[in-house]
């Protein structure tokens, strides 16, 4: 015990006895850790420890990576499937696919977070609706969101998409990447590490001069 | 009766409001006319129809404005025509005064701008503790003179503050733009503009601190007006006005504080890596755009292309998946398929079962009918047994489960001794032969 803990120092610490747990079980859910809210106490333990074993730890028991992004100037961790492996979550039911509704709203939310580069990222519902019915691609979301483009939309329609919508932002709350202020009223602020989405894709957004090439195939998922 | 106001306002609308651009540009035009001292107050129609001019001139407008139309919809609520010795002037309404004044202020604010709100606050609301706290007449008097006068002003001056702030930052946006000239001297041009701003929010702090005093000095004032009630609910309803006022443009001016604070801040550190946000920017939008140009809308899901590459994240799931309920009254009733019956087929496994039930009820009477025998101390040869069953019932099968039962029987009864001789007997029928089998019970 004594050597082990010569190698995960962070054991022998009181921040880990208070706040390693809920910080393992919020990594392994795929939440991104940053310095926000009710996130601070973890923050501070995993900003801590990360050097001090913790990393060693997620690498020797689950062959897995705690990484520490940075985004204007905020850190944040979370953990990262080693390369070509993917350590002790490659076994059913412990990983899965970012969805493709999941990753279109992503990029439209890092694209808003970019964009508000000088002010707070506080978004309102107000200022969805309107890059969805008066944005410079309305007609592609109303198609995408709606299923089909008309002049009004009936208010069950409105609230199914609203609903649509709200389900995949709570979806980005659990990960981190939002925080509701209302979530009655979809009123949220996007945080640091939605920048996740730019490293996980980072390849694609990387290479937008060959975009075609993802999408030869018309058969949809 | 809520609903009369806005029945009168939708019947009046097009009137009390200036129907055209030309409309609203000649009563300003008029005012300011005046205000210079240009024009009289009470102007003639030479006057009018010149201003008109002016404004055709100013909007370089091919055509002529239509003078008498014009004039016809501006007479109710703009200006009227009073007549003076032999002939007509034209008077503004205060309708009109107010309404250009209320444009004016709000979209050429220039006195202001240039003032810090602090200045706004130290003009508007002095407060002389020694005669306005006289009595409740006296602080009366500041409230409905000082303080509410105060109250739109500081209000404007919060509004406008805001909007400035807000139109600087999005002209910043426009950094984050690919193809800017000279982009170092225009970072530098936004800092000295957010250096002004970042001083009008040290003023906001000394605002905030004037603000405080205030507010002090007259909840200090609260024993001088405690010797009657009715008083002392004139001064509470005042001072919780003021209060409530106050503590609403804190929060204006925090808000402004906090915009313009992250503003500059981030301007400090763009400069660096600004090359990089545009390229990111634009690669950001692109990607956004080919998404939704690919995605499509299948029974309400989205879905992208099955070739584009999906991404993973690990994801442990520890919450218990609640089993949906089903209410089977919205499922039809699917009745399973009957099976085709083969009759021949069936008949043939009916007769052989029976068949099969008819051995095993006379091996059992005939095992019943020996075991008789041997209780009552007979001795039981069994080829002559043999005879018998094989000619009653006229089959093998069941002489030859009598015979299997006997020795099973023997096994279990210790009472029961089995002696066999290998001598062969031959039975009579059957081609069958056996060895000699007796059996017999050894009770005394």
């Amino acid at each position: 015990m004594e050597n082990e803990n010569s190698i995960y120092p962070f054991l022998n610490s009181e921040l880990a006895r208070k706040y390693f747990a809920n910080t393992d079980f919020a990594l392994k859910q795929g939440r991104h850790i940053q310095d926000y809210g009710n996130d601070h106490k973890l923050f501070v333990f995993v900003d801590e420890y990360y050097d001090k074993g913790l990393q060693t730890y997620y690498e020797n028991f689950f062959g897995m990576k705690l990484k520490r992004e940075e985004a204007d100037r905020y850190r944040y961790y979370f953990l990262h499937f080693p390369e070509d492996s993917k350590g002790k979550f490659g076994v059913e039911n412990r990983s899965k696919e970012l969805e493709d509704d999941r990753l279109i709203f992503g990029i439209l939310l890092l694209n808003l977070y970019k964009e508000k580069f000088f002010e707070k990222k506080e978004i309102l519902w107000q200022e969805l609706e309107q890059i969805f019915k008066e944005g410079e691609h309305k007609e592609l979301w109303q198609q995408l969101l709606y299923g089909k483009l008309k002049p009004n939309y009936s208010p069950g329609e409105e609230a199914e998409v609203k609903n649509k919508i709200a389900k995949i932002l709570k979806n980005f709350e659990d990960l981190g990447w939002v925080c509701f202020i209302n979530q009655e009223e979809i009123h949220f602020e996007i945080l640091t590490s939605i920048d996740r989405i730019s490293k996980l894709y980072g390849d694609i957004i990387n290479d937008v001069e060959n975009l075609k090439a993802y999408f030869t195939n018309e058969q949809l998922s | 009766m809520e609903q009369d106001i806005l029945l009168s306002i939708s019947r009046t609308y097009s009137e009390v409001m200036p129907p055209s651009k030309e409309a609203l540009l000649l009563i300003v035009w008029l005012k300011q006319k005046i205000d210079k001292g240009d024009i009289e107050e009470e102007f003639t129609t030479r006057d009018f129809e010149e201003a008109i001019e002016d404004i055709a001139d100013f909007l370089q407008l091919d055509k002529n404005i239509q003078k008498e139309t014009l004039s016809k919809k501006l007479s109710g609520y703009f200006y009227e025509t009073l007549p003076k010795g032999k002939e007509y002037r034209i008077q503004l309404t205060i309708f009109a005064k107010d309404f250009c004044k209320l444009i004016v202020d709000r979209i050429e604010p220039e006195i202001i701008q240039h003032l810090e709100l602090i200045h706004t606050f130290k003009r508007t609301l002095p407060l002389d503790e020694e005669k306005d706290f006289e009595s409740i007449a006296t602080f009366k008097h500041w409230f409905d003179n000082h303080f509410l006068t105060a109250q739109k002003q500081i209000l404007s001056h919060t509004e406008i503050l805001n909007q400035k702030v807000e139109s600087r930052i999005n002209e910043l946006r426009a950094l984050l733009k690919p193809n800017i000239v000279n982009l170092k001297e225009l970072i530098n041009n936004f800092e000295i503009i957010f250096d002004d701003l970042a001083k009008q929010a040290t003023g906001l702090a000394s605002t905030l601190d004037f603000k405080n005093e205030t507010l002090n000095k007259i909840k200090l004032a609260k024993d001088r007006f405690s010797q009657d009630v009715e008083t002392f609910n004139q001064f509470d309803k005042m001072q919780r006005d003021i209060d409530t006022f106050f503590q609403n443009i804190g929060r204006r001016i925090s808000a402004i504080n906090e915009k313009i604070q992250i503003a500059s801040k981030r301007l400090r550190n763009l400069l660096d890596t600004l090359r990089h946000k545009q390229q990111f920017k634009i690669n950001l939008e692109k990607f956004l755009q080919a998404l939704l140009l690919n995605a499509k809308n299948v029974k309400g899901e989205i879905l992208l292309p099955i070739s584009f590459p999906r991404k993973e994240i690990p994801f442990l799931q520890s919450k218990f998946i609640s089993i949906p309920k089903i209410d089977f009254k919205l499922f039809n009733l699917a009745k399973p398929e009957r099976p085709e019956l083969n009759k021949a087929h069936y008949q043939k496994q009916k007769d052989k079962n029976l068949s099969m039930l008819k051995i095993q009820e006379q091996t059992a009477k005939w095992l019943d009918k020996i075991g008789d025998e041997i209780k009552t101390g007979n001795k039981i040869y069994f080829e002559e047994w043999l005879n018998k069953i094989v000619e009653t019932e006229n089959n093998l099968e069941v002489p030859i489960q009598v015979c299997y039962g006997l020795i099973q029987g023997v096994k279990k009864d210790k009472d029961q001794k089995l002696t066999i001789e290998k001598e062969t007997v031959s039975a009579s029928k059957n081609d069958l032969q056996l060895w000699k089998m007796k059996i017999q019970s050894t009770r005394s």
